[in-house]
């Protein structure tokens, strides 16, 4: 079959979405720069202990709620650590994966992870799972980069999922090294591997090469080798522009590795903050994988194996429930020293945070595999949205059948309207993210594109 | 007379995207190619002389355990055109792919100086000059110019000055892997010989680069003749390599990969192909929903259909008859045993039992999917005469085109017209999908009458009068490819009449009489011999070329259909062996 130009945008990654998309106006004025933070954890979390009902307006309807107001006490066991954030956060409850539970069998933790973060279906070649479209974080580097900086970080702790991708089958590589992901931001500019700082050399002798070959092709494979190396040229700006940029915050690199999930995650947070703050990248990503059970407390129940022994049993043992609580409590606890560093920092007469966006969300609905009830947290992005309230939409309104423990139910609203109030919220005029639109089992199409509706 | 290349579309990005039939003019430019993903890997392997089947050597500083094994690199895949990678107009860089390619040539650059074909002497500090100027040699495929031998030496020099002599050449070797001859099959001016020609062979034959005695025939004036060019293509058909590549050609060719987009549904068919889940409470699986079971049911046959269609693929081409119409036709196959999440086979979806074996050597393979490992046996098996029909009713190809309670016909009839028969359909109008029914368990019609209901009105009739009757022929093939006579409580009918341009229609009653009728079809048979040549060339070719016109009329009168022989024709033609030179004709 001949491919049409709209599923060949879309094989290219390119779907409207990450072609020509003009800059956002923020970006073109001397206003503060606009940062993207995305966070996402494994397993998601047991909704019973995420979900708050700050003014007790109950599970149907669509309404927001002040959580300034509300009590430390009534605040949920999972998110407990963020109390004193709670003016700069926002709780989104109501929303599913639904369109990952309409994709390919099995795989539910590929599934998850991939349509959470594109809003895509995947693209499986019979060895790997891919997504057929760029993730969020990639689709606004691509609005909001600057050509001579990284146009996006991306780091992982533990066996994170690969949620970074660039197109069709293009995940982007993650950073799990802390030394390494220093090297990459800061290295250049200071003293780093000789063959590192040498590959701007590399480059050049294989575009001396293309120089060379030019006269002898034609017009056609002439232009095709000029695309080709002007992209090299670009990767050569921006190895160059790292190596010439300062930095007044630039932490320390680490004489040893990390061994520690938190130590990790503090260098990281420390390492993406002065990347923001320094303007090397305006773009980051955190995939963080399994928490080690005794990280939260429950090394010494049953084999102390999170993944099988806490989460697969969320349902079917109340204390692995609670386990699992406490496993998103830890991360909570995490985000809160997050945010606190990036209040911390000063930024064009306000802090780093009032210039960020960070949004947390998972791989998964919960520890049981399911996709419905998926629940997401975001801090910062006061420019472009109310924070301090937590949103509620019903569950159970979109017409797409959810593999639920005890039967099926109906979805919550699919998260793709998410992915494009985020992408709003960055200035990036787009109306969809990922899949904008799909038919479900009962032959009915179900409608993607727009944002969130915000009571 | 030079082979005539359609006109690049004027179009996005400015690279040519052809979009169907009548809409070519020619040009003289062969498209310039890269390696695919694939070539770029086995050409790393056969450059740095590693064996197909024995891990790679290990280098200090190296660690596996971050995502990225030894070999191969995992790039961003070509966008296909006809199902094909390697058409030059689905190649598009991406910054991804460049940082991939820096990327790849860092980490292999490790690798090169620990592989035994690389260094000239034992000394390397004395020869580290000679082995790079080898090294490069071999990868770009050809002699090097004096020019490109005096950058590649000074820039070695100045590497290793600065680097020392290991990183230094490291430095070097990166370069070579990053430079355009090595990542694109360049021939211009200088480059249209004999060496161009051993890289199109290889590729052609193997994904990879040429072996040793390929660049020798090169050298020594043995690949000036159709005489020296069929003895290397028959020799390089008999190696192993040629056998992988073959069937990769076809795999393409039939999207056998689509099958893992198979999306069953349990309800549907966990009653005939897994009972023992249906009823199973959840309890009774302990932490698996029988949901996710069923899951890894699908992913295990998945993985078995596409195994099945390679080795009937490669049996069929060389160890058979090796013709098209066997392709098409042959009711032999494989089925497989499969053990991972409980005891299953495919046996039971092809209705054939241990006794159908035919006395041929059994595979055993196993596959690790990260949560589960399988253990397969892939059998040799007759299937019943009257049910199976070569590709055509292969696991794959029909589990491929299926929804999950239904089969496809639209699909498998659009499968038929433009894979097999260069029918280019085009693209339904907008809206049209929103019109299909609904593929639903609870249906209480025939998949047939559903879907004639909607398309037998003006103006869905008019495309789907000739796509329908294609699908139908498969009505008696369920989503998984298993066999069924009834539909809803109805005899299946599979009757319909194929109608191909410029050939009497022919009636047929089911999928085996659709597969004669195809076999006999002289325009499958151009098809064949034109997404073969498409595949050689790397891009479409004109219907009235007058190399595809001979190669197809030999295909079809003097070779009976044979695929190896079409294989060598392309490969030994005029057009193949000596394109026209870079910007002949060009404006």
């Amino acid at each position: 079959m001949i491919l049409d130009r709209r599923r060949f945008l879309s094989a290219l990654g390119l779907s409207g979405l990450a072609l020509g998309l003009p800059r956002p106006s923020w970006a073109m004025s001397n206003g503060p720069i606009r940062r993207l933070l995305i966070v996402s954890t494994s397993h998601g979390t047991p909704y019973e202990h995420w979900q708050m009902d700050p003014e007790g307006k109950g599970p149907a309807g669509s309404w927001s709620a002040d959580l300034v107001p509300l009590a430390p006490e009534r605040f949920s066991r999972s998110l407990a650590p963020l109390y004193d954030q709670r003016a700069r956060m926002n709780c989104f409850d109501g929303l599913s994966l639904a369109t990952a539970e309409l994709d390919i069998p099995g795989y539910r933790h590929e599934k998850g992870w991939l349509h959470a973060w594109t809003g895509a279906l995947v693209y499986f070649t019979g060895a790997d799972l891919f997504s057929t479209g760029p993730s969020l974080d990639q689709i606004v580097a691509r609005a909001i980069g600057r050509p001579d900086r990284l146009p996006s970080l991306e780091l992982t702790i533990g066996d994170g999922r690969p949620v970074a991708h660039a197109g069709r089958a293009q995940p982007v590589p993650l950073e799990r090294d802390p030394q390494k992901a220093w090297d990459r931001l800061f290295g250049l500019s200071t003293t780093a591997d000789p063959l590192r700082r040498a590959q701007g050399s590399v480059l050049d002798f294989a575009r001396a090469e293309q120089e060379a070959l030019r006269g002898r092709l034609s017009n056609a494979d002439r232009s095709k080798l000029d695309t080709h190396f002007e992209l090299v040229r670009q990767l050569e700006q921006r190895l160059q522009g790292l190596s010439e940029a300062t930095c007044n915050t630039t932490p320390e690199r680490l004489q040893a590795g990390l061994d520690g999930y938190n130590a990790t995650f503090d260098a990281f947070s420390e390492i993406v903050a002065a990347a923001f703050s320094c303007d090397l990248t305006r773009v980051a990503t955190i995939s963080l994988g399994d928490l080690p059970s005794r990280d939260f407390g429950w090394g010494d129940y049953l084999s102390g194996d999170a993944h099988n022994d806490l989460a697969h049993r969320i349902y079917d043992d109340p204390r692995a429930a609670l386990g699992m609580s406490d496993y998103t409590a830890h991360h909570a606890a995490q985000m809160a020293r997050l945010v606190r560093t990036l209040e911390a920092i000063p930024d064009e007469g306000g802090s780093l945070l009032d210039h960020t966006l960070i949004v947390w969300g998972s791989e998964l609905a919960d520890g049981w595999h399911s996709l419905e009830k998926y629940c997401v947290t975001s801090f910062g992005g006061s420019w472009a949205w109310p924070v301090g309230r937590y949103f509620h939409w019903p569950w159970q309104t979109t017409p797409i059948r959810m593999e639920a423990y005890g039967g099926q139910v109906n979805a919550g609203l699919p998260h793709q309207h998410l992915l494009v109030s985020i992408a709003q919220a960055m200035g990036l005029d787009v109306d969809q993210v990922g899949l904008g639109d799909i038919r479900n089992r009962e032959g009915t199409f179900v409608d993607l594109k727009g944002p969130l509706k915000l009571v | 007379m030079p082979l005539r290349w359609p006109a690049p579309q004027v179009g996005l990005f400015g690279f040519g995207l052809a979009m169907g039939c009548g809409q070519v003019s020619t040009w003289s430019d062969p498209p310039l190619r890269r390696l695919t993903p694939t070539e770029y890997n086995h050409t790393i392997r056969d450059l740095f002389g590693f064996s197909i089947d024995e891990p790679w050597p290990d280098v200090e500083g190296f660690d596996d355990n971050d995502g990225q094994a030894a070999w191969p690199w995992r790039f961003p895949a070509d966008i296909p055109i006809h199902g094909f990678e390697g058409i030059a107009e689905g190649q598009v860089a991406s910054s991804y792919l460049i940082e991939q390619y820096q990327a790849a040539a860092d980490h292999f650059s490790q690798f090169a100086l620990a592989a035994p074909a690389f260094w000239t002497c034992e000394d390397r500090p004395a020869c580290a000059e000679d082995s790079v100027v080898r090294f490069a040699h071999r990868a770009w495929r050809r002699p090097l110019t004096t020019n490109e031998q005096a950058r590649i030496t000074a820039f070695h020099q100045t590497a290793v000055a600065e680097q020392g002599v290991d990183d230094g050449t490291r430095l070097a070797v990166m370069g070579i892997l990053q430079a355009p001859q090595f990542l694109y099959r360049v021939e211009d001016a200088d480059s249209r010989d004999a060496f161009a020609l051993a890289s199109r062979l290889s590729y052609l034959l193997w994904d990879s680069m040429p072996d040793p005695e390929l660049f020798e025939a090169a050298a020594t004036g043995k690949l000036q003749t159709k005489a020296h060019v069929t003895k290397q293509v028959r020799r390089m058909l008999a190696h192993p390599k040629a056998r992988t590549a073959i069937v990769a050609f076809h795999e393409q060719w039939l999207g056998i990969d689509e099958v893992y987009s198979n999306r069953a549904a349990r309800q549907a068919y966990a009653p005939a192909y897994l009972p023992e889940i249906v009823g199973a409470s959840q309890g009774g699986l302990a932490n698996e929903s029988v949901e996710e079971v069923w899951s890894s049911y699908l992913v295990g046959a998945q993985a078995a259909m596409v195994r099945e269609a390679q080795l009937f693929l490669e049996r069929t081409v060389f160890e058979g008859p090796g013709t098209l119409g066997t392709l098409l036709t042959d009711h032999h196959g494989y089925a497989t045993r499969l053990r991972g999440l409980g005891d299953n086979d495919t046996f039971r979806l092809y209705g054939v039992t241990a006794g159908d074996a035919l006395p041929l050597e059994v595979i055993h393979e196993s596959l690790d999917d990260g949560n589960l490992t399988y253990d397969f046996t892939y059998v040799p098996v007759t299937f019943p005469v009257d049910q199976r029909s070569g590709v055509l009713t292969l696991g794959a190809t029909l589990a491929a085109r299926a929804h999950p309670v239904h089969p496809a016909p639209v699909l498998r009839g659009v499968f038929v017209l433009e894979r097999l028969a260069c029918e280019n359909m085009g693209q339904p109008p907008d809206g049209a999908a929103l019109e299909a029914p609904p593929d639903a368990v609870s249906a209480s019609s025939t998949n047939r009458e559903r879907l004639d209901a909607i398309t037998n009105a003006a103006p869905c009739a008019s495309c789907h009068d000739r796509i329908n009757p294609l699908g139908y022929a498969f009505e008696n093939y369920d989503s998984l490819g298993g066999w069924r006579e009834v539909d809803n409580g109805s005899a299946v009918d599979a009757s319909g009449v194929l109608r191909l341009t410029g050939e009497p229609e022919v009636p047929f009653n089911d999928a085996v009489e659709l597969g004669r009728a195809l076999a006999r079809s002289d325009r499958v048979h151009d098809c064949y011999a034109e997404q073969w040549m498409r595949y050689a060339f790397g891009t479409d070719i004109s219907s009235s070329d007058p190399t595809l016109l001979e190669v197809q009329h030999r295909f079809k009168n003097r070779h009976k259909g044979r695929v190896l022989d079409l294989i060598v024709d392309i490969a030994t033609s005029d057009a193949f062996r000596k394109p026209p030179a870079s910007g002949e004709g060009n404006p």
